[in-house]
């Protein structure tokens, strides 16, 4: 089983060497990191360099949906088993990728979410950001009766098919609900396990209060327009 | 003066209509979300408009305009004023995007060739004194 860690990184370069040294560190076989730089205008491209660290220097910034996908190309192309999604900012942990992993090489499961709300343990966002949340998990509740309880969780591990899909198609900005609604209408099974998240260490996040709005609507539309869809990919 | 109703069902028949042919085409992965979305909340505001057409008799009152219709055209015309420069600027975005692509490849074309000429020249020194 050859695993993939896929860290999509816009101007992280202070949490990228010790996030990547903790993944060295991991006590699992055959894991390789590839970190897609989004075009940062920080020293995101040096810091990879100085640690030694597979990167994608995109020559252009194409937002978190592209970035991301840059990483299941190369996974699709190397032929990885097993690709796992991880923000650069240091709010996932690595120790959990054991956990994450091992539904997928049991077969339970094409793709494994690490959620902050199962056990309701460490930090868990604004209060706001979660009423966010718990409005995707009612809406893709109620679009396809499966609960997922942190749709817009960015630590996920899924298996060579589902590599295969989101090569070929993953949505733009904003992806994690639209991509977990398009995984179940095309049958794959969706797995959630407990995580403990931790509040980034430094930078910012991508999304602010004025964004956000118009996320919820995207986000929304999007989700019911890809009910309609019918066919495969 | 209200509308009559048949403009009033012509113009929510027509909304509605481009309304799904614009779904219709997002659902086929022709379209965008991104950048239909504008015309997304356009469509809304003419369903909302054509069962209530009073609010461009209101909107007329407060403005000053004498006549509600004027009204409308003159709403209908920022509206296609921001389609279009939404429209600017995106084309702008890509072009800067085209850009930089092109740059890059034109990078990577020189620094393959520069490799392949290294190898080239490796390879005939290898020649010239080995064998």
């Amino acid at each position: 089983m050859r695993i993939l860690v896929v860290i999509p990184a816009f101007n992280e370069g202070k949490n990228l060497g010790p996030l990547v040294q903790s993944i060295r560190n991991l006590d699992v076989k055959n894991v390789d990191v590839v970190v897609i730089n989004d075009c940062s205008t920080d020293d995101t491209r040096e810091v990879c360099a100085a640690y030694g660290i597979t990167v994608v220097n995109l020559p252009c910034n194409l937002g978190i949906g592209g970035a991301v996908q840059t990483g299941y190309k190369y996974a699709y192309e190397n032929g990885y088993d097993i690709a796992i999604q991880i923000d650069g900012d240091g709010q996932h942990r690595p120790e959990y990728i054991a956990e994450l992993v091992k539904p997928i090489i049991d077969g339970q499961a094409d793709m494994v979410i690490g959620s902050r709300f199962i056990n309701y343990e460490g930090f868990k966002s604004t209060l706001l950001r979660r009423i966010g949340i718990k409005y995707f998990s009612i809406l893709i509740k109620l679009l396809t009766k499966k609960t997922i309880t942190d749709p817009t969780s960015g630590f996920r591990a899924c298996n060579k098919k589902v590599i295969a899909l989101f090569a070929k198609r993953y949505p733009v900005d904003y992806p994690e609900p639209e991509s977990i609604v398009c995984l179940l209408r095309n049958g794959f099974s969706v797995l959630e396990i407990p995580v403990i998240m931790q509040e980034r260490q430094s930078g910012k996040s991508s999304i602010t209060s004025l964004k956000s709005i118009y996320y919820m609507v995207k986000v929304s539309l999007a989700v019911l327009i890809d009910r309609l869809r019918k066919q495969m990919i | 003066m209200t509308p009559s109703i048949e403009l009033q069902t012509i113009l929510m028949i027509g909304s509605v209509l481009s309304g799904i042919i614009i779904v219709n085409l997002i659902r086929k992965y022709q379209l965008e979300l991104k950048y239909t979305m504008l015309w997304l909340i356009l469509i809304l505001v003419t369903i909302i408009v054509s069962i209530f057409p009073q609010v461009f008799v209101f909107i007329s009152k407060i403005m000053g305009i004498q006549v509600p219709s004027n009204a409308v055209f003159l709403f209908v015309s920022f509206g296609c004023f921001a389609l279009i420069f939404s429209l600017t600027l995106t084309v702008s975005k890509l072009t800067v995007k085209t850009k930089e692509l092109t740059q890059e490849i034109g990078l990577l074309k020189l620094r393959l060739h520069q490799f392949e000429e290294a190898n080239y020249r490796e390879a005939q020194y290898k020649d010239q004194h080995y064998n």
